[in-house]
């Protein structure tokens, strides 16, 4: 259980809720400091539940979703 | 937080995440409390890494756990389950303040580890703290009472939901399905629980299901929060009533 929240949560516009798999996701509005946090976040909370498992995220992009349009 | 001593770089691999891991150095305490002895008649072993931790913020967290596994029978009682061990481990990360920890494959080493800083904690600032997290809705809300057990009925709720699937698996004929691949399973059975007991609300209570800005960071943590609420409220949200429609029987 973590303390404090993350610094990805304190701007509505840095993530979205992705409600078929009940977690956060980042938007392409994120910073990178928000994307570093989102990363330190869900790697404690993935490693923090099982003995002799080890989750990092390879590629922050899997969890970014696209809401600006392309010019 | 990836089990014995380990440690992992963030992305930018300048700063290592560790926890201590002392679980087969951690001896049973020899403060053989009346809480203690009560909780090792329920396979609970304190371990002697929670003796720094104030009498005042241990033996409350004890006593709410003994409730738990008295009233939760149905899992703590759990035949394939090893004792419960209640531990204190360093965490290097000061924002993680305990965890419930298992193996993945099977129902072994299963502890609940509460962060080392607790040593230096009042059970006044930890009720403190805990407020603060509720006054922003980042946890679930728990009566004034209750504050200083909030984090020891978020874990149990952990575990709760782990026994919960061993046996959803075993009832399903899907054990051998979940030896394949348990980080799989378990995240689609957590997924599942959560579209349940939303589903339940929203039949039930005809309102939306809500959580905590916490739980909403996964399907395993949407049930601790949910839990923890359902336990330590007078006045628990729909939401925390539906999973006790659910853990009554709505499986």
């Amino acid at each position: 259980m973590l303390l404090e929240k993350p610094l990805f949560l304190n701007n509505p516009e840095w993530y979205v809720v992705d409600d078929e798999k009940g977690r956060y996701l980042l938007t392409d509005k994120a910073p990178k400091e928000a994307q570093q946090s989102y990363i330190e976040f869900y790697e404690t909370l993935e490693n923090s539940r099982w003995h002799s498992q080890e989750f990092k995220i390879k590629d922050i992009n899997d969890y970014i979703v696209k809401t600006t349009q392309d010019k | 937080m990836g089990g014995r001593g380990s440690s992992y770089f963030n992305r930018s691999g300048s700063m290592r995440i560790k926890v201590s891991d002392t679980y087969d150095q951690d001896k049973p305490t020899n403060n053989r409390t009346r809480i203690v002895e009560k909780l090792t008649k329920r396979n609970v072993q304190v371990m002697a890494s929670t003796d720094k931790i104030p009498d005042e913020i241990l033996t409350p967290n004890l006593k709410q756990l003994d409730r738990i596994m008295s009233r939760f029978r149905q899992y703590s009682d759990y035949a394939e389950v090893e004792n419960l061990k209640v531990r204190t481990e360093t965490f290097s990360n000061p924002n993680v303040k305990a965890c419930f920890r298992c193996q993945i494959d099977t129902f072994k080493r299963p502890e609940i580890i509460f962060n080392k800083s607790y040593q230096r904690d009042t059970a006044r600032e930890v009720e403190t703290q805990v407020q603060k997290q509720i006054e922003i809705g980042y946890w679930t809300k728990s009566d004034r009472q209750n504050l200083l057990v909030h984090t020891m009925t978020h874990e149990m709720g952990h575990y709760v939901q782990r026994v919960l699937t061993e046996q959803i698996a075993k009832q399903r004929g899907e054990v051998d399905i979940r030896a394949r691949n348990p980080l799989q399973y378990d995240d689609d059975i957590a997924n599942e629980m959560r579209t349940k007991i939303r589903s339940i609300c929203k039949n039930t209570f005809h309102t939306t299901s809500t959580t905590s800005i916490y739980g909403t960071s996964d399907p395993y943590e949407f049930f601790a929060e949910t839990f923890s609420e359902m336990l330590t409220c007078d006045n628990p949200s729909d939401t925390a009533k539906s999973l006790e429609i659910y853990l009554k029987g709505e499986k």
